[in-house]
């Protein structure tokens, strides 16, 4: 991961309205390439996914089902009422549950949210921070504790670490619960779905300090890859050329470290670092349905991960291209925030 | 250069020691000595829906029956039918005609007082398909199956119920106890609608308060319960925690007083724990190994008789089963009507089987082809680890076996087309009543392709005779007779081998008081009660 | 400053680790699939099982040892396969007509917000789980990701004096790439190639540890760890060793990085 650069880099002279209506051309033809293809995925499914939910099938009644469930239209009908339904967000139910899909998401999707967020926040933070406090200070062995870290992130199984801080945290030392998102004894808070923000709203300190005890141990497990792969960047931006000349030159200058590496260094490196996690987006949602599934989190991931295994259509049809969209959404966004930032830096370099 | 790899081996050594820990670390109190309000229980997964009409996974089922009775259940850790709406039943004697006479006094958690008209709302809504409760995506496939019989619901006074069937059915009083035809408030469907299943509203000890899916379902006590004992706690939570290793870590550190849905060779630990008692008892499950008798080679009888004495179902139990469970002699638990409890028609015999294997030197030409699946079930814990074993055997004898090893749901999709040689899989009862597994298994009706439960495609009029006289005798003796003869006819055509009978394993708090397992398989929690505290040290 | 001594040694070390895990294809001391010891089930390390038995009856170092050589394998097969599709996408996006090149752009895009679990998932949804449809699928989900960095160190690499002047010189094609290109853009790849080999073998062992590479008894280190998952409080040793192998053999390829 030596270096990264944006894709935009075409749009980079032309006015932001311009290059705003450019990404949602191109945002809506890939929405719709997407879409295709998730449907096409489902429709060659070999299995029927209405039989398969139950134990004992009797045929007509399946053909009843399917045909209420308007799975027997034909194929270009169904594709076209699909996208329509996404995105009037009529999202049908779920096969096995019944419930509708997207109530259901929009309890899991902020589940999801939060702990990628923090994870992402937190493996962000504490690579860069390692990182900066290590170049700044001149105290070069804080760098051997980053580079293992960066090397743990990415040589350890997550669902194996994730194991292990459980027995080690949770049975052992009683410290952190084992998993999900709150206390059953404890009304959850509610509001927007984010526990964090809506116990802080609410002012209720209690079921902050649940909350962030349930976050602590997932948000560490998921935080890891990330803080591996920003350390890992960051160490080898800094290793270049030009960037130690403009060390040398701000500090013969007389500022002091902490403004050096903390402001102008800091902004100088941040475009590959958002370029990585935008790229990395992917990877995250991945690593969320391990951690998910080892912490009991109630989340996108393993609600869909059970879609697939349950053949839920529904489920998958527009779970995953919400997924998608929003992956999309992160990677164009985190582009777009790279080029402005490289754009400083190019001409930062220029002067 | 060096340190950073000093680091990362260090870190990494850290963790696994404290990892390595568990093994020797002693068992730290943690649990709370006061009498907790909540019980909480946790299983491997959530309840799909809370309707009883449309439900065939067990820990829906597990779930509603904190909240949901039937007109009449099995007496406490038995199968034995009792009354239990119902104030008292009559059959009559041409077996056609079921009458109720419903309990007095019953309240529904919404209100609604118990009458005949409340009961049939059940009835009613799984026959009639022009009923507005019949939800047009509901399978209301027990139904077809059980209570297709019964021909019509009427009410002959406010309080009683009258069953009229078309033909008689020996089985239908227990699948009357059984879960699809627990009563539900008529009320709640006026209330709630299509979200019903959401909202269940039964006589049930617990009542029902939330549903965090995915989490948890939290239940309070019924306070008008109409029988002793009363509801034990103040809430109930059902938890479903998928991954086994972070349930029994719940457990471990006191955030959980019980669980199930763990393999047996986690169950190590615990045994010697002094805060769990595990409560264990052969479940009504089969794990079989069927042939397709669709594929070509396994037509041939003598091939399977070689491969039915090569297997070692002892072994079986011993290494995959972790001894938590017995060998399956018969196509069904031999608790059952009619099925002997003896050693069955299948015996272990490694010598003959590989001398036959050498008569016929075609059946080692090609590999056989071996379906598995990844998730555990009750009868097979891990299915893979069953299938590793069967090839070991079978190789021993001098076959070539290939294993496939799909997901449930695409294993179960080949099996119901016999798309295989031989396919592992298994039944769980739904009501104890052995016509459930035999003509699962044999009856040529349940051999349609796409939708078998008869796997194999075992087709043979002589057996589908059998299956269905046993069904229309009401004299048990008869019945028992007649199940020998289709046992027979089974030994000798041998479409399918039982292997193993999966143990129904709960752990529990060591004071948790007052749980029986119920062979069902279900868990009944309204007696459960907290041991006082005075004893508890 | 490194010293070429030391360079030498590390290089060494991580051959001499490279032909230790493959020589798992040979040099197991028992058979990792035959389950001859099913009497010693679950028995510790002795003098002739080293890591004792497992729960099915096989010497647990020879499945140790197969399973990392197999991994090593899986994952450079991957590598492979990630490497091939995303250089031949770089090569039609850099050389075909603009609008080929936008559209494998856009195509990039959308894979690289599809999480490789969910492309695996959906792959096995339709491919029978064996270990060569697992290499698809995190051959294929790597795809996005391998295109992006290559196209950067190409672009870099194109864009660079030397070898606009060597162009100037008068060297194309081939040659171009041969004495101009190819020595620029070996260093990145190498780093790209170790990259990637961790990431696959990680996301292989996700896979086969949510039980999606067929026969279970496939020596991986992941299928191992989950077949062993239900021994974690019996017998800790044969979840935590299949964990700590595939570290240590990712560990030694990720450390020759700073070795470069």
């Amino acid at each position: 991961m030596a270096k990264t650069v944006s894709d935009s880099s075409l749009h980079k002279k032309s006015p932001l309205w311009r290059f705003l209506l450019g990404e949602l051309r191109r945002f809506i033809l890939i929405f719709l390439i997407a879409s295709l293809g998730i449907f096409l995925a489902i429709e060659a499914m070999p299995e029927d996914p209405v039989s398969l939910r139950v134990k004992n099938p009797d045929p007509a009644r399946i053909e009843e089902i399917r045909d209420t469930l308007g799975l027997n239209d034909p194929l270009p009908i169904r594709y076209v009422t699909g996208v329509r339904d996404f995105v009037t967000l009529e999202w049908g139910k779920s096969l096995i549950s019944g419930r509708s899909v997207r109530d259901e998401i929009s309890r899991f999707l902020p589940a999801t949210l939060e702990l990628a967020i923090l994870g992402v926040c937190f493996g962000v933070t504490f690579g860069v921070t390692l990182v900066l406090v290590a170049h700044g200070t001149g105290w070069r062995w804080l760098l051997q504790p980053v580079r293992g870290l960066g090397a743990l992130g990415l040589t350890v199984p997550i669902f194996w670490i994730g194991l292990l801080l459980i027995l080690l945290f949770s049975v052992q030392l009683g410290i952190t619960p084992v998993g999900g998102r709150f206390d059953f004894a404890y009304a959850s808070p509610k509001g927007t779905g984010f526990f964090l923000i809506d116990s802080i709203i609410s002012g209720d300190g209690e079921a902050l300090l649940i909350t962030i005890k349930h976050l602590l141990l997932p948000v560490v497990t998921l935080g890891l890859y990330p803080a591996a792969v920003v350390s890992g960047t960051l160490e080898a931006r800094l290793g270049e050329s030009y960037l130690q000349r403009l060390v040398t030159a701000l500090r013969a200058r007389g500022f002091s470290p902490f403004r050096i590496w903390g402001k102008h260094v800091l902004r100088l490196v941040s475009g590959p670092v958002v370029t990585v996690i935008g790229t990395q987006a992917g990877a995250l949602l991945g690593g969320a349905v391990l951690t998910e599934t080892v912490y009991s989190w109630p989340g996108m991931g393993r609600f869909l991960v059970d879609g697939v295994l349950n053949r839920d259509i529904f489920v998958i049809q527009h779970g995953l291209l919400l997924v998608v969209v929003l992956a999309l959404f992160v990677v164009t966004f985190s582009d777009f925030l790279a080029t402005r930032l490289d754009h400083q830096l190019a001409k930062k370099e220029s002067e | 250069m060096r340190s950073s790899t000093r680091y990362t081996v260090g870190l990494l050594l850290l963790v696994v020691t404290g990892f390595l820990l568990i093994g020797c670390g002693g068992a730290s109190d943690k649990l709370e000595n006061r009498i907790p309000s909540a019980f909480i229980f946790a299983r491997g997964a959530d309840a799909q829906k809370l309707d009883p009409a449309d439900v065939d996974d067990g820990e829906s089922v597990n779930t509603m029956a904190q909240m949901f009775e039937g007109l009449v259940g099995f007496v406490p850790g038995t199968l034995d039918v009792e009354p239990h709406l119902a104030a008292s039943y009559e059959i009559s004697n041409d077996g056609l005609q079921y009458t109720f006479k419903i309990r007095e006094g019953v309240l529904f958690h919404d209100g609604t007082p118990l009458n005949a008209e409340a009961a049939r709302f059940s009835f009613d809504r799984q026959m009639n398909p022009e009923h507005p409760a019949h939800f047009p995506t509901a399978s209301f496939q027990y139904w077809q199956n059980l209570y297709a019989d019964i021909q019509r619901v009427e009410i002959v006074d406010s309080m009683t119920l009258r069953l009229q069937l078309s033909r008689p059915n020996a089985a239908l009083l227990t699948s009357l106890a059984s879960f699809p035809v627990w009563l539900v408030s008529p009320e709640s469907f006026n209330k709630y609608g299509d979200q019903m299943p959401f909202n269940p509203v039964g006589t049930g000890p617990y009542r029902f308060v939330e549903w965090r899916s995915n989490e948890a379902v939290l239940m309070e006590r019924n306070p008008d319960y109409w029988r002793e004992p009363q509801a034990g706690f103040d809430r109930l939570v059902m938890r479903s925690i998928p991954l086994n290793t972070s349930r029994l870590s719940e457990l471990l550190a006191g955030k959980i007083h019980g669980l199930d849905g763990i393999q047996p060779s986690e169950l190590s630990d615990l045994k010697d724990d002094p805060r769990f008692e595990i409560h264990q008892a052969p479940g009504m499950n089969v794990g079989y190994l069927a042939f397709s008798l669709l594929s070509e080679r396994m037509q041939d009888l003598e091939l399977r008789k070689a491969i039915s004495m090569a297997i070692d179902r002892e072994n079986l139990v011993d290494l995959a089963l972790d001894g938590y469970g017995s060998v399956a002699a018969y196509p069904a638990p031999s608790s059952f009507l009619g099925i002997p409890d003896d050693e069955g028609p299948i015996r272990h015999d490694m010598v003959a089987a590989k001398a036959m294997v050498e008569e016929h030197p075609e059946w080692t030409r090609k590999a056989i082809q071996l379906a598995t699946f990844g998730q555990p079930r009750t009868y097979f814990p891990d299915p893979s680890r069953v299938a590793s074993l069967i090839r070991n055997d079978l190789e021993a004898i001098g076959l070539k076996v290939e294993i496939i090893n799909r997901e449930f749901k695409s294993h179960l999709h080949t099996t119901r087309r016999g798309e295989f040689d031989l396919g592992l899989l298994g039944w769980m009862a739904d009501t104890p009543d052995p016509d459930n597994f035999l003509s699962t298994f044999f009856h040529s009706r349940a051999a349609i392709h796409g939708s078998a439960t008869n796997i194999s495609f075992y087709k043979n009029g002589e057996m589908d005779a059998l299956l269905d006289a046993a069904l229309a005798v009401p004299d048990l003796e008869k019945r028992k007779q007649i199940y020998k003869q289709a046992l027979e006819v089974w030994a000798r055509d041998l479409p399918l081998i039982p292997l193993v009978q999966g143990n129904q394993i709960t752990v529990l708090d060591k004071r948790i008081r007052g749980y029986l397992l119920s062979p069902t398989g279900n868990h009944f929690f309204g007696p459960v009660y907290w041991e006082a505290e005075e004893q508890a040290n | 400053m490194r010293t070429l001594s030391k360079l030498r040694i590390f290089d060494a070390w991580a051959i001499l680790i490279l032909v230790l895990v493959l020589a798992g294809f040979f040099l197991t001391p028992h058979d990792p699939m035959s389950q001859a010891f099913r009497s010693e089930a679950l028995e510790g390390p002795s003098i002739s099982h080293w890591l004792g038995i497992d729960g099915l009856g096989r010497d647990f170092l020879s499945r140790l040892w197969r399973g990392a050589a197999n991994t090593a394998i899986l994952a450079i097969a991957c590598l492979a396969v990630s490497l091939f599709l995303s250089s031949g996408l770089v090569a039609i996006e850099q050389s075909g007509p603009s609008w080929c090149g936008k559209l494998v752009r856009m195509l990039v895009g959308l894979w690289v917000a599809l999480p490789v679990i969910f492309i695996g998932l959906l792959l096995l949804v339709f491919l029978r789980p064996s270990p060569g449809a697992l290499v698809l699928a995190v051959g294929f989900g790597n795809m996005a990701f391998a295109f992006r960095q290559i196209r950067v160190y190409w672009i870099g690499v194109r864009g660079a004096l030397y070898v606009k002047s060597s162009e100037v010189l008068g060297s194309q094609g081939w040659r171009l790439f041969r004495w101009a290109i190819w020595p620029n853009l070996k260093p990145d790849l190498f780093a790209l190639g170790r990259l990637l080999f961790a990431i696959s073998a990680l996301e292989l062992s996700g896979l086969a540890f949510l039980g999606l590479i067929g026969d279970p008894d496939f020596a991986e280190l992941g299928s191992i760890l989950k077949q062993n998952q239900a021994y974690l409080f019996q017998a800790p040793m044969l979840v935590v060793l299949p964990g700590l192998f595939l570290s240590l053999m990712l560990l030694t390829t990720h450390l020759t990085k700073f070795h470069r």
